[in-house]
């Protein structure tokens, strides 16, 4: 099968931190052909670290480059929906990092944009792909913990200044951005993905600061206003008796509790959701918390954000629809749009869109290996 | 010597019969108080507790219990609906009063009861009082001390909205036919029953709230009990997001639940800029957090990296009124609180649990239901 020819728009620290070092993993089936960004040193750099054969500092002309089959977007929250909209008008597939866009509307646009120009459109976060929620997807279809009426998730995105942040942080802080767009998304994804639809939503927002001081990195000494509220916090109803809470921001220093909790009639899962390597521990019917260690599917650890390029590229080669889909996004998105509403205007919202069965866990289940019982 | 005061019971149910009643016939509590008399609806009930307890009267009616006028305090432990009442009764009588948990079932209610409790003089207690434990009450110091760094973010929740299924409803006769039917009924579910231990522990150590939404639904719209179905009309499934004075956001969930992989039943998680407090170990009888777990924070003006732990516990026999025999009774922290009544009263102090706190509890599970019905964010009133 033909190697998909691959460009990076966007080499900040999640390119580095995260793609670019696991990018050989799909070394049978793709090649890095171009990397575009701001600074012409940094990107002249990964491009000879990591052997792409073409640089550029501006993506328009990247884009023109008629080689190129497909763009991975890893730039700023805020030029998500610009320079989506031009790779897919250039005639690329894209995967985009997460958020698909800042607002449903441009979101919408986006997906609309792939279906005509009939190019592929992956959305991050891929949490849907990662190995413990998998897991816990199995173990809910096997109704392994009962009905789930209950569940939490948290998004932690850590107080700024952010030590050892290599790029510039503004972007996160500034309108457009905020921790929902940036951490909610991950419980949001996995809940919607193992739950389905969200029918309401409720929430509060705070703004505990009012800006920061970057400490190190090329941005070191910035003042960086923070435009969006840094404590978010949603109640959802699934209807069918189910509700969640979820949490995302930047304002306290981190939580040893789960990122996912399910609560069901007959036990609880809980799981990482930025960690391939971290168990999932399961309260089943025996009453015990039982540690389950997942095989290693790709990445060592950490979050394995590679899995979205290789569904990319798997469903150019094999022409079938992404599950990391637009309408996945956009919902998520609508969520936290109607999250921001809600806490401004204090009223629960009614949630419009919703999701087909795009979730409905693969054949050939994950197996899980020895499972250890914690007292 | 203080002299030993009187005291009758009102509602003789599955928590009297569990915990109050046994608390109280041990010989250190009849030193301090002593029960003269019990109350309750179903007049053999009322016959067969007094016979069980050696109680030398019954009735069936709190006036007949106020008409004696032979008691210092009135234990109120009916179903919620009818605290209001019993309680209001017994302190225009004159009569110091405990009233379990929610106190009432409104804001106006409880109002009205804390002004009849002024103008009385007398001394009114509400359960649960959190701070009767002391690893509450250090809880409280260390997060008003910034040990955490400005706290934004907690969660809570409680479980077991079962009653139906409480092994003493299980058997024959009066004192085991106790009807849980009350529980589902408007004015009673979840939120006053169980969520209020989380929003009291909360409040205690984060103060009060300024704002409250909420979602509800029903997970188990049918009950069983003793072969009757109980058609609920409260949602059995609820999640309760606050707003704290402090600015702290936080929330509370009241359904069933199996548990948390981190924070246990009616424990508590509280984050700050610097660090967090994790309650990681919870007595079941009292609700009490036994243990917690702080990483990170300010310790002697030093910020502490998040990786570094420390950990506080304290024993149930911490509680000073929780010694020896009532170690091993059910609902300790019932005891303590009305030990505690009774010692504001002989020492003429105020109680801990306090009428103050309760009343802004009881205005949070109002105002909770009402965001629920109207989809409204509900601003509060009360503080404490």
């Amino acid at each position: 099968m033909k190697k998909i020819k691959l460009a990076f728009l966007g080499v900040g620290d999640v390119a580095q931190r995260d793609y670019l070092p696991e990018l050989h993993r799909l070394h049978d089936k793709m090649e890095l052909v171009a990397v575009c960004g701001k600074s012409a040193g940094r990107v002249q750099s990964v491009a000879e670290q990591y052997g792409a054969q073409k640089w550029y500092t501006d993506y328009a002309q990247m884009l023109r480059d008629a080689e190129i089959d497909a763009i991975a977007n890893l730039t700023p929250i805020q030029l998500h929906f610009e320079t989506t909209r031009a790779a897919l008008e250039a005639g690329k597939h894209v995967y985009t990092e997460k958020p698909l866009a800042s607002n449903v509307a441009d979101a919408r646009i986006l997906a609309r944009e792939a279906e005509q120009c009939q190019r592929k459109l992956v959305c991050a976060p891929c949490v849907m792909l990662f190995p413990q929620v998998r897991y816990a997807q199995q173990l809910l279809r096997e109704n392994a913990i009962g009905a789930i009426f209950s569940a939490r998730g948290y998004g932690h995105g850590g107080v700024p200044p952010w030590s050892g942040y290599t790029s510039d942080p503004s972007p996160f802080f500034a309108r457009g951005g905020g921790p929902a767009l940036d951490m909610a998304v991950y419980p949001l994804h996995a809940l919607t993905g193992l739950l389905g639809a969200v029918q309401r939503v409720s929430a509060m927002t705070a703004r505990t600061q009012e800006s920061f001081i970057v400490a190190d990195g090329p941005a070191r000494g910035k003042r960086v206003p923070i435009e969006v509220d840094d404590n978010w916090h949603l109640l959802l109803d699934f209807g069918n008796g189910r509700l969640a809470s979820v949490q995302a921001n930047n304002c306290v220093q981190d939580s040893r509790a789960p990122q996912l909790e399910l609560f069901g009639l007959n036990g609880t899962i809980a799981l990482n959701l930025l960690d391939v390597s971290a168990p999932v521990e399961v309260l089943g019917a025996g009453a015990t918390w039982e540690t389950v260690p997942l095989p290693r599917t790709g990445r060592e650890s950490g979050p394995d954000h590679l899995l979205g390029i290789e569904q990319l590229v798997d469903c150019i080669q094999t022409n079938s629809t992404p599950t990391l889909n637009a309408a996945h996004a956009i919902h998520v998105l609508e969520i936290i749009e109607k999250a921001a509403q809600s806490a401004q205007q204090g009223r629960t919202l009614e949630i419009e869109t919703t999701l087909q069965g795009q979730f409905a866990p693969k054949s050939g289940a994950l197996n899980c290996l020895s499972r250890t019982s914690q007292s | 010597m203080s002299k030993i005061l009187q005291a009758g019971l009102v509602g003789c149910g599955s928590l009297a019969q569990r915990g109050i009643l046994p608390h109280l016939s041990l010989l250190d509590a009849q030193e301090k108080v002593q029960l003269t008399a019990v109350v309750d609806a179903v007049p053999e009930r009322a016959r067969l507790t007094a016979e069980r307890f050696h109680i030398p009267a019954h009735y069936t009616r709190i006036e007949d219990l106020l008409e004696a006028d032979d008691v210092d305090i009135v234990l109120v432990a009916t179903p919620i609906p009818f605290h209001y009442q019993n309680a209001l009764a017994a302190v225009c009588a004159g009569k110091h009063v405990y009233v379990q948990k929610t106190m009432t079932a409104t804001l106006d209610e409880a109002n009205a009861l804390l002004a009849a409790r002024d103008q009385m003089g007398v001394k009114l207690a509400a359960a649960p009082g959190f701070a009767l434990f002391p690893l509450v009450n250090e809880m409280r110091a260390l997060i008003q001390n910034d040990a955490l760094g400005a706290v934004y973010l907690a969660y809570t929740y409680t479980i077991g909205f079962a009653h139906e299924q409480e092994t003493i409803r299980g058997g024959q006769g009066a004192l085991a036919e106790i009807d849980p039917t009350w529980y589902y009924r408007a004015g009673a579910g979840p939120v006053p029953d169980v969520t209020v231990y989380a929003l009291q522990l909360a409040t205690t150590i984060l103060g009060p709230v300024a704002r409250v939404t909420s979602l509800g639904n029903k997970r188990a719209p049918l009950r069983e009990w003793k072969g009757n179905s109980i058609a609920i009309q409260v949602n059995d499934n609820n999640a309760l997001l606050m707003e704290f004075v402090s600015g702290a956001l936080g929330f509370a969930v009241g359904a069933d639940s199996q548990g948390s992989a981190r924070i246990p039943w009616g424990g508590l998680g509280i984050y700050g800029r610097a660090g967090s407090l994790e309650v990681s170990d919870v007595d079941w009888a009292s609700g009490y957090p036994l243990r917690v777990q702080i990483n990170g924070g300010v310790w002697d003006g030093q910020i502490i990296s998040f990786d570094q732990v420390r950990e506080l516990a304290y024993p149930l026999s911490a509680q000073p009124y929780i010694q020896g025999e009532h170690l091993k009774l059910e609902e300790p922290h019932v005891y303590a609180d009305i030990m505690d009544l009774v010692d504001s009263i002989q020492e003429n102090r105020l109680p801990r649990a306090s009428g103050e706190q309760a009343r802004h509890i009881v205005e949070i599970v109002q105002k909770a239901h009402l965001a629920q019905e109207t989809g409204i964010t509900q601003t509060l009133e009360t503080t404490f």
